[in-house]
């Protein structure tokens, strides 16, 4: 009798061990699951807002060197030049301030601002240039493309 | 001696020449401030950035590629003018200030 109740209470002991290991092993998995859901929406969203504000850029800057220098045309300079101080901000925070990352795209984005807001970019006599059209697009897509790939080489978001 | 643009100049800089762009030009502040602190005496003059809603190009390279042009050389520059801000988004213009008083010094010795 004693041995039939030794067995069944090893049995039981087993199976609750058993049990809680498993419940307690299934947190930090699922905790850790959620965390790299997370990071990768965190991601994706970070990558989408940076891809927003450089089609807009694209566009005012097409609209506003396709003109001369006009009073319809300076709220489109204003808000180029506030675009382009806020996108650092984004990568930034996609490549969580990696200095080496963060300073190529600094470097790509101080030409791509240097062709569109320099010149005689708010110059009153400013006259439509389709030239600062095509080198904008050469480093705006250089820009847009290194972000992409840095973004694709981002460690799995584990930690 | 300390700057800052956005408080002591204005917060949104924009176009080159002074007056024709407007009274928040590159030309403007170089005059104002730059030139004159530069002249006034030997002291380092620290330019700060924060504040701003955002630098245009042609207003960088009037304010300090300009100081080349009115004739301050590139190594006194370097010596006495520092560019400072704590917003990691506006780190990249500090370069860009550089690049233009270098691309400036190479103009005039070209």
């Amino acid at each position: 009798m004693l041995e039939t109740l030794g067995e069944g209470l090893g049995i039981f002991l087993i199976a609750f061990l058993g049990g809680l290991a498993g419940a307690v092993a299934k947190h930090p998995f699922s905790f850790l699951g959620k965390r790299v859901d997370h990071k990768t929406t965190s991601r994706e969203t970070l990558e989408r807002l940076v891809v927003e504000v450089l089609e807009e850029v694209r566009t005012l800057s097409v609209g506003y060197w396709s003109v001369d220098e006009c009073d319809n045309q300076k709220a489109a300079g204003a808000r180029i030049v506030a675009l382009c101080d806020i996108l650092p901000e984004l990568y930034i925070e996609l490549f969580e301030g990696d200095l080496t990352i963060t300073r190529d795209l600094d470097i790509k984005l101080n030409r791509l601002t240097n062709v569109i807001t320099g010149g005689t970019f708010q110059q009153a006599d400013r006259k439509k240039d389709h030239s600062v059209i095509s080198e904008m697009e050469r480093h705006l897509m250089s820009l847009m493309v290194e972000i992409r790939l840095q973004k694709a080489r981002l460690p799995y978001p584990w930690l | 001696m300390l700057v800052n643009i956005a408080e002591d100049f204005s917060k949104v800089p924009a176009g080159r020449y002074h007056p024709k762009d407007g009274n928040r030009t590159g030309e403007r502040f170089r005059n104002e401030f730059l030139e004159k602190l530069l002249r006034a005496n030997d002291d380092k003059i620290t330019v700060n950035l924060d504040g701003a809603v955002g630098y245009p190009s042609s207003f960088l390279e009037e304010a300090f590629g300009g100081l080349v042009r009115v004739g301050f050389p590139y190594e006194t520059l370097k010596a006495r003018l520092q560019i400072t801000t704590t917003e990691p988004r506006k780190k990249r213009y500090v370069d860009q200030i550089w690049q233009y008083i270098q691309d400036a010094k190479d103009t005039a010795l070209a």
